[in-house]
C-alpha cells in the first residue's frame, strides 16, 4: 500500500524527469548532423600490453597483488609495461614500491582523483595498444594474461574480461560473466555462473568488462572518453563505459581461462560503510539507466521506479540522486549514434546463443559425407520402451540413428518414475539432458493454446546451453510442440516429427461430440490447433509424418516438398509370436491413459460394447492395461469381470494371454502402436476403422474391423467363441507385420532422410558459391 | 444531532444553535479572553489535572475552555468550574463518531489554543488524531508526567521522546472469577490470572459457593467474595444477579468439558462482558475473541487434552492440493517446527489416494472422502469445515487442479491459513502477505491471481473475433493451395 502511495506521490516528479530526458533526446537529434562520424580505431597488436594498477593507501593489498602480477608478466615473457597510478596515498605505498620494485612505472597524483579519473590518467600514459586495468585487491593467476590478449581476435572487440574468483571463505558474488535485467522498472546487474559453453567457446559476450580485471583497446577507450566523471568516486563507471562501447558496435567478452582472485571491496569498504555503499550502487544504477537507455525503455522504468523505492533504495537517496540530472542530460546530448538497441545488448549478455547467431553464423561448417553427424533430438516425452507408443517410436528410431551418428537427446521428464527408463536412452546416446516438466508461463491472450504447456523457460535455458556449447548439424523436434524452440536454431536444419497430427485428432473429438455448444468450442480448438501447428511446421525444413493420411492432413498448410513419411514399426524380437496358453475368456485393452483417446476408447467400450459381450459370453473377463489410469477407470476395476492393472513391467504377458485384443478408438490420429504390437505378439484383434488408419489392416484377414458398437460386440463375441478364427487372424497379422513394419527398415529410412537432406543442402550451397 | 453540546453557562445555560467556534468568542458574562479546546485523550483523573493546569497556566489564563469528550463523561466535565463548554461525541458507533468529528472539523473555528495529552499510550487514538486535525493557532501538549510544552519547531522531537510516556502505575482492573471447578483449580486460576503476562494489576472478585469461601479468602488480591449457598439455585440466582450487575472489566472461568458448575459456566458464557478469559483443563488460558472461539468450543471443552493454547500440540489440517509426491514433501514441510511447532497433522484426501499416504510419518490422522456418495462427501466436508484446526495448509500454484480442495481451504474455520507455493515455500496468510498471494510470485513462473483473472476475461472477449479470424484464415489458406495446384 505504501509503495502504491509512493507511486502516486512521485508520479509528477517522474513525468517531469521523463520530459527533461525527452528534451535532451530532442537536443541530441538536433545536434546529430554536426556530430563527427564514428572513427576507425585503427590496427592494434596483442603481443604486449600495459598493465595499470590503481592504488590508494593500499600498501597491504599491493604487498600481495604486485608480486603475483609481476610473476604473471614474467611468465608471459613479452615486453609488457606495468604502471601503478597512486591516487595520493599517505601510507608510503609509493616509497615501498620504489624501493622494492624499481621496474614499475609510478604515476603519482597529488590527491585522490577517484577510480575513474585515476584509471583514465593511467591509460593515457600507457604505451601499448592494449591496456589491462587492475584493482589493487585483485590477485592475478600466473597464466591470466595471454587468454586476455588472445580475446582481441577481431577489430570489433573493445574489452576482454577475466573470470573472477573470491576467497574460499566468501560467497562468490562475481564471476565476470556480467549481465543485467530490468524487473518492474528497476535495473539489476548480475554475474551469471560460468558454464561449460563459456569454456568451450572461450569468448562469449558480457555486458561489461570489470574495471579492475579487464583488458581494453586503448584507442577505443580514449575515443569513448574513458570512465565517466559522473560516477565519481567509484562504482558503475565500467558498466557505463562497456555499454557505451556496445552501443557503438564494440564488443566486450569474457575470457574464462584468465583467472583472478578478488578481495572484494578492499579499498571502498575502508571509506564507506555497507549501507552507504549499497545506496551508492543503487543511485549509480539509476544514473546509468538515465544516461544510456533509449527513451522508450525509460518510460516504464521511470513510471514504475517509485514502486520499488522503499525496497531497493530509500526515498531520501533517490531524491539525492537527482542532483546529477544536469550532467546526465549533458551526457545524453553528447552521446554518439547507436548501432545496437538496449534490448539487443542486454539480451546478448544473458543469452550468448543469440550473440553467436548474430555475429558467429559462420561457425556452422558443412560436414563431409562420411563424417558422423551431430544430431540433437528434442523430445517432449522421454524416449523409452514399455509405457507409451509415441515414446517407443522415438526411442526405436533414435537408437538406430545413434548407432551411425552422434546423437544428443534433450527431453522433458514427466515424473520421477521416468528416471527408471532413462538408462535406455543413456545407453545409445552421446549425451542425455533431462528437464523435469514444470510450470510454464501463459503468454497468449487467445482462448486455447494447445502447445504452450511445453514452452517452459527451464527447458529453453537447457537447450540454449546445449546449442551454445555445440554446433549441431541437425535438430530433430519430436512432437510438433517442441518446435516452439526452433527459433534457437536459425542456421541449423530442423526436422519435426508429427507423431500425431494434433488438429486432425481434435477434429475427431468434434465428430463424437453431440452437444452443439461443446461442438462449437471443440471446432474452435481444432482451428486454433491447426493454426499453431501450421505456424510451427513452417519453421521446419522437413515434417516427418507417420502415415500417408497424416501427410494429407498437413497438405495445403505446409509446402509439399517438406512433407515425408516414416512409418512406425514394431520390435519383432521383443514382441515375439506365441500361440500357447491363451485365456479363452480374456479381452485385453492396452493404452497409456495420459493419452485422452485411450480414455475415451475405454469408456466407449465399457458403456456401449461390453454389456453386449457379457450378455453373449458371461464368463468374459476384461483386462485394462496401461499406465496412469484415472479414478474413473480405476473404479471400473470394482466390477467382478474387469481388472484394471495400471502400469505393468512387461506388457507382452497380456498380449500373449489375451484371446481378443480390443482397440475401440474413436478419437485421435496416427499409427496405433498397440495394433502393431498385437500383430507381432500373435493376438487376434477387433478395432475401429480409425484405429487401423495408416496400417495395412484388412477386415477378416489380419484384423476384425467394426464401425459401430453392435458390430464391435458381435466381432468380439465371435472371436471369443471361435479360437480357430483367432489363430488365423494372428498368423496373418504376424506375416504382414514382419513384411512391412520392422524397425530396422524405418531406422534406415530416417537416416537416409537426414543424410540426403544435408547432402542436398551442401550441394545447393556449393552451387551457389560456384 | 450527533454532536451534543452541553453548555455550562453563567448566563442561564441557554442553548445556542451557533457553531462552537462562534460561541467561543461570544460573551458569556465571564471575562473571556482566548478560546481553548481541550481534547480528552486520557482518563478522567488525568484530564482533570490537565484542565486545572491549563486554566492556571500562562497560556490559557482567563480563557474560555471547551472540552471535547465522549458523551458518557460530558456531565463530569461540565461540573468542572474552569470548563465553559463541553462538546461531546457519541460513545458507540464508528460512523456516528466519524460524522461527529467531520462536523466538528467543518464547523468549528480556529481556537487560540488546543490542548491534549500525548504520552505514547495507544488508547484514545481517534481523539488524538482529532487533536492533530483540528486547526489551532497553538498546540499545548502534556506528556506522561504532565509536563507541558507549546509545540513549535524547536521542540518537535519531544513528541517522540521516550521520556514522554506515562510512568504512573497501571490502573487496577476489576476481575470476576467464577468458581467453575475444584477449589484447588480455582486457586490456581486466581494465581495465574495475576501473572505478569495475563492481568498483573487484577483486583479480584470470586463468585463461589459458601463452602469455598474459607479456602479462597487466603488468596492474595482477592478483594471480594460473592458467595451463594451450596445446593441452592435460588441463592445462586440472587447472587449472580447482584454480581454481574457490578461492572467487572474481565470475567474469568474454566471450561474443561466437565459438567460440574454447569450454571456458573453458562453464566460465564452468557455474561455480556467485553473481556472474557478462558482457562482450559490444562490451565492454559486465552482471551475469548473471534480468533479463538472456535478452538475454545471444539477443543477447550475437553478435559485437559487437546488444549488450543500455546504449549500444546498444534492441530494442522493439510488439504490434498497436489500430486502424492508433492504432498509428501508438503506434509513434511508443514510439520517443521518453524512452520508449526509440535504439529499434529490431519490429512484430508480422496479415498483412492489413501494408499499413497498410509503409514507416512508425521501424519496423525487421515480423513478421506469418497466420490461414490455425494451425501458422505458433503458430510465429511462439513465435519472438516467445523473441525476448528489450529491451522490449515494447502498448495496454491496457480494451477487449475484440486479446485474443490482449494475452495475448502477458505471455508475451514481456523485462525491460521498456510499457503504453500510451487516450490513449497510457505507463508501464513494475513493482511501483510495477502499481496503475495494475489500478485503471485515470478520465481515460480506462475501467473498471479490478478493476471489470471484478467487473462480469462480477455480470452472470453477474444473468443468470437479469433474464431472468425481462424475461419477466414483456413478458408484463404485452402483456397490459395487449391489455386496453386
Amino acid at each position: 500500500m505504501i509503495r502504491l502511495l509512493l507511486l502516486i506521490i512521485f508520479l509528477p516528479l517522474q513525468l517531469a524527469l521523463l520530459v527533461l530526458i525527452g528534451i535532451s533526446e530532442c537536443l541530441k537529434l538536433a545536434c546529430s548532423p554536426f556530430r563527427k562520424k564514428q572513427p576507425d580505431p585503427g590496427t592494434f597488436s596483442t603481443d604486449s600490453c600495459s598493465l595499470v594498477m590503481l592504488n590508494w593507501n593500499g600498501i597491504h593489498l599491493l604487498q600481495e597483488s604486485i608480486p603475483a602480477l609481476l610473476e604473471a608478466v614474467q611468465a608471459d615473457g613479452a615486453d609488457h609495461q606495468v604502471i601503478v597510478v597512486d591516487n595520493g596515498s599517505t601510507d608510503n605505498s609509493v616509497e615501498w614500491l620504489e624501493e622494492r620494485y624499481p621496474e614499475i612505472e609510478i604515476l603519482k597524483l597529488e590527491k585522490n582523483r577517484g577510480f575513474g579519473k585515476g584509471n583514465n590518467l593511467g591509460v593515457e600514459v600507457a604505451r601499448h595498444d592494449i591496456v589491462v586495468l587492475l584493482n589493487n585487491d585483485m590477485i592475478v593467476r600466473k597464466d591470466f594474461l595471454r587468454p586476455l590478449l588472445d580475446g582481441f581476435s577481431n577489430q570489433d572487440i573493445f574489452a576482454v574480461t577475466s573470470q573472477v574468483h573470491f576467497p574460499a571463505e566468501k560467497r562468490r558474488e562475481e564471476t565476470g560473466a556480467t549481465s543485467a535485467y530490468v524487473s518492474r522498472g528497476w535495473l539489476h546487474f548480475t554475474h551469471l555462473p560460468v558454464k561449460d559453453h563459456h569454456l568451450s567457446r572461450k569468448h562469449l559476450p558480457v555486458l561489461w568488462a570489470g574495471g579492475g580485471s579487464s583488458a581494453f583497446r586503448k584507442s577505443m577507450f580514449l575515443e569513448l572518453g574513458g570512465f565517466s566523471d559522473i560516477y565519481s568516486p567509484c562504482y558503475q563507471e565500467d558498466v557505463d563505459l562497456s555499454f557505451r562501447a556496445w552501443k557503438m558496435g564494440w564488443h566486450s567478452i569474457l575470457a574464462p581461462e584468465s583467472n583472478v582472485l578478488h578481495k572484494h571491496r578492499g579499498t571502498s569498504s575502508r571509506l564507506f560503510d555497507e549501507k552507504h555503499l549499497k545506496a551508492m550502487v543503487e543511485e549509480r544504477k539509476l544514473w546509468f539507466a538515465w544516461i544510456n537507455f533509449q527513451l522508450h525503455n525509460l518510460v516504464p522504468h521511470l513510471l514504475l521506479l517509485p514502486f520499488g523505492l522503499t525496497k531497493w533504495m530509500p526515498v531520501s537517496s533517490y531524491l539525492k540522486s537527482l542532483r546529477k540530472l544536469p550532467g546526465i542530460m549533458a551526457s545524453r546530448i553528447h552521446m554518439p549514434a547507436r548501432r545496437f538497441s538496449d534490448k539487443e545488448i542486454l539480451n546478448w549478455s544473458a543469452h550468448p546463443l543469440a550473440y553467436l547467431n548474430r555475429f558467429r553464423s559462420e561457425r556452422f561448417q558443412d560436414s563431409s559425407e562420411n563424417e558422423k553427424l551431430k544430431i540433437l533430438i528434442v523430445s517432449c516425452y522421454l524416449p523409452h520402451l514399455g509405457t507409451h507408443g509415441g515414446a517407443g517410436r522415438v526411442f526405436q528410431l533414435m537408437k538406430r540413428v545413434a548407432a551411425r551418428h552422434e546423437v544428443t537427446l534433450i527431453t522433458y521428464l514427466e515424473s520421477e518414475a521416468d528416471q527408471h527408463f532413462l538408462d535406455q536412452s543413456r545407453a545409445c546416446c552421446h549425451k542425455v539432458v533431462t528437464v523435469p516438466r514444470g510450470r510454464y508461463r501463459t503468454r497468449s491472450w487467445y482462448p486455447y493454446e494447445p502447445f504452450e504447456e511445453f514452452n517452459c523457460d527451464v527447458f529453453r535455458e537447457s537447450l540454449e546451453d546445449l546449442a551454445c556449447a555445440t554446433d549441431y548439424d541437425l535438430v530433430h523436434f519430436e512432437w510438433t510442440q517442441m518446435a516452439e524452440f526452433s527459433d534457437l536454431f536459425p542456421f541449423t536444419p530442423k526436422f519435426i516429427t508429427e507423431v500425431e497430427v494434433n488438429w486432425a485428432a481434435h477434429r475427431t473429438l468434434v465428430k463424437v461430440e453431440s452437444n452443439p455448444l461443446k461442438k462449437a468450442k471443440k471446432y474452435y480448438n481444432t482451428l486454433q490447433t491447426l493454426y499453431r501447428e501450421a505456424e510451427l511446421c513452417k519453421k521446419a525444413d522437413r515434417i516427418v509424418c507417420v502415415t500417408e493420411d497424416d501427410k494429407n492432413y498437413m497438405r495445403g498448410y505446409v509446402p509439399d516438398d517438406k512433407l515425408l513419411v516414416v512409418k512406425t514399426g514394431v520390435d519383432l524380437d521383443y514382441f515375439s509370436y506365441s500361440e500357447k496358453d491363451r485365456d479363452v475368456n480374456s479381452i485385453v485393452f492396452v493404452g497409456a491413459f495420459r493419452h485422452s483417446p485411450n480414455l475415451d476408447a475405454m469408456h466407449y467400450f465399457h458403456r456401449e460394447i461390453f454389456p453386449e459381450v457379457i450378455k453373449a459370453c458371461p464368463e468374459t473377463h476384461l483386462y485394462i492395461v496401461g499406465s496412469a489410469p484415472p479414478d474413473d477407470i480405476l473404479a471400473l476395476g470394482n466390477q467382478e469381470n474387469i481388472t484394471v492393472t495400471g502400469f505393468v513391467e512387461d506388457i507382452r504377458d497380456y498380449y500373449w494371454k489375451a484371446q481378443v485384443v480390443i482397440v475401440p478408438l474413436r478419437t485421435g490420429v496416427g499409427i496405433r502402436g498397440k495394433v502393431l504390437e498385437g500383430w507381432a505378439a500373435g493376438s487376434a484383434m477387433v478395432a475401429t476403422p480409425l484405429a487401423c488408419q495408416g496400417l495395412e489392416a484388412r477386415h477378416n484377414s489380419n484384423i476384425m474391423i467394426a464401425d459401430n458398437p453392435s458390430e464391435f460386440a458381435e466381432s468380439t463375441v465371435r472371436l471369443l467363441k471361435d479360437p480357430e478364427k483367432c489363430l488365423a487372424l494372428a498368423r496373418r497379422g504376424r506375416i504382414d507385420v514382419e513384411e512391412l513394419y520392422g524397425w530396422d527398415a524405418m531406422g534406415k529410412e530416417m537416416i537416409d532422410e537426414y543424410e540426403s537432406f544435408l547432402k542436398n543442402r551442401r550441394d545447393l550451397r556449393l552451387e551457389k558459391n560456384s | 444531532m450527533i454532536m451534543d453540546r452541553q453548555q455550562q453557562s453563567a448566563s442561564g445555560g441557554k442553548k445556542n444553535s451557533r457553531t462552537p467556534g462562534r460561541e467561543l468568542i461570544e460573551k458569556t458574562g465571564r471575562k473571556v479572553g482566548r478560546s481553548v479546546f481541550v481534547v480528552e485523550t486520557e482518563r478522567l483523573s488525568t484530564m482533570r489535572k490537565v484542565i486545572a493546569e491549563t486554566a492556571a497556566g500562562e497560556y490559557a489564563r482567563d480563557s474560555r475552555i471547551t472540552v471535547i469528550c465522549n458523551n458518557r463523561r460530558g456531565k463530569y466535565y461540565q461540573s468542572l468550574p474552569s470548563v465553559s463548554e463541553v462538546v461531546t461525541y457519541p460513545a458507540r458507533g464508528i460512523f456516528a463518531k466519524i460524522a461527529a468529528a467531520a462536523k466538528l472539523l467543518l464547523l468549528t473555528g480556529k481556537p487560540d489554543l488546543i490542548v491534549s495529552v500525548l504520552n505514547g499510550e495507544r488508547h484514545f487514538r481517534k481523539s488524538k488524531l482529532l487533536f492533530w486535525l483540528l486547526k489551532a493557532r497553538r498546540r499545548l501538549i502534556f506528556d506522561g508526567h504532565l509536563d507541558s510544552f507549546l509545540l513549535d519547531s524547536s521542540n518537535r522531537k519531544r513528541l517522540f521522546s521516550k521520556s514522554r510516556k506515562n510512568m504512573t502505575p497501571p490502573r487496577r482492573i476489576d476481575v470476576l472469577i467464577f468458581e467453575t471447578d475444584a477449589i484447588e483449580i480455582v486457586r490456581e486460576v486466581i494465581r495465574k490470572t495475576q501473572d505478569s503476562h495475563v492481568i498483573p494489576s487484577a483486583q479480584i472478585t470470586v463468585f463461589c459457593r459458601e463452602s469455598s469461601v474459607e479456602a479462597l479468602k487466603s488468596c492474595p488480591r482477592v478483594k471480594k467474595i460473592a458467595a451463594y449457598a451450596d445446593h441452592s439455585p435460588v441463592s445462586w440466582f440472587k447472587q449472580a444477579l447482584r454480581t454481574i450487575s457490578r461492572k467487572n472489566t474481565v470475567i474469568v472461568g474454566v471450561l474443561n468439558g466437565r459438567k460440574r458448575f454447569f450454571l456458573s459456566k453458562l453464566l460465564f458464557c452468557l455474561c455480556r462482558n467485553r473481556h472474557r478469559l478462558v482457562f482450559n483443563g490444562s490451565l492454559d488460558c486465552c482471551f475469548w475473541n473471534r480468533h479463538t472461539y472456535g478452538q475454545i468450543i471444539s477443543q477447550g471443552l475437553k478435559t485437559g487434552v487437546n488444549s488450543p493454547f500455546a504449549d500444546n500440540p498444534r492441530k494442522v489440517l493439510v488439504l490434498e492440493t497436489a500430486e502424492p509426491e508433492t504432498m509428501k514433501k508438503l506434509i513434511s514441510r508443514a510439520a517443521e517446527p518453524k512452520v508449526n511447532p509440535n504439529a499434529r497433522i490431519t490429512l484430508f484426501c480422496g479415498e483412492t489416494r489413501l494408499g499413497d499416504f498410509d503409514n507416512l510419518p508425521g501424519i496423525e490422522k487421515i480423513v478421506t472422502y469418497s466420490d461414490n456418495s455425494l451425501k458422505a462427501k458433503l458430510s465429511v466436508t462439513a465435519r472438516i469445515i467445523f473441525s476448528y484446526p489450529d491451522s490449515v495448509a494447502a498448495r496454491f500454484n496457480g494451477g487449475k487442479d484440486f479446485r474443490p480442495m482449494k475452495m475448502l481451504f477458505w471455508l475451514v474455520r481456523t485462525p491460521n491459513r498456510i499457503v504453500f507455493n510451487e516450490t513449497l515455500d510457505c507463508f501464513y496468510l494475513n493482511r501483510k502477505t495477502a499481496a503475495m498471494f494475489i500478485f503471485g510470485n515470478n520465481r515460480n513462473l506462475v501467473d498471479s491471481l490478478l493476471v489470471t483473472l484478467i487473462r480469462k476475461l480477455v480470452k472470453l472477449i477474444l473468443f468470437l473475433p479469433r474464431f472468425a479470424y481462424l475461419l477466414i484464415w483456413r478458408g484463404t489458406t485452402l483456397l490459395h493451395f487449391k489455386l496453386k495446384h
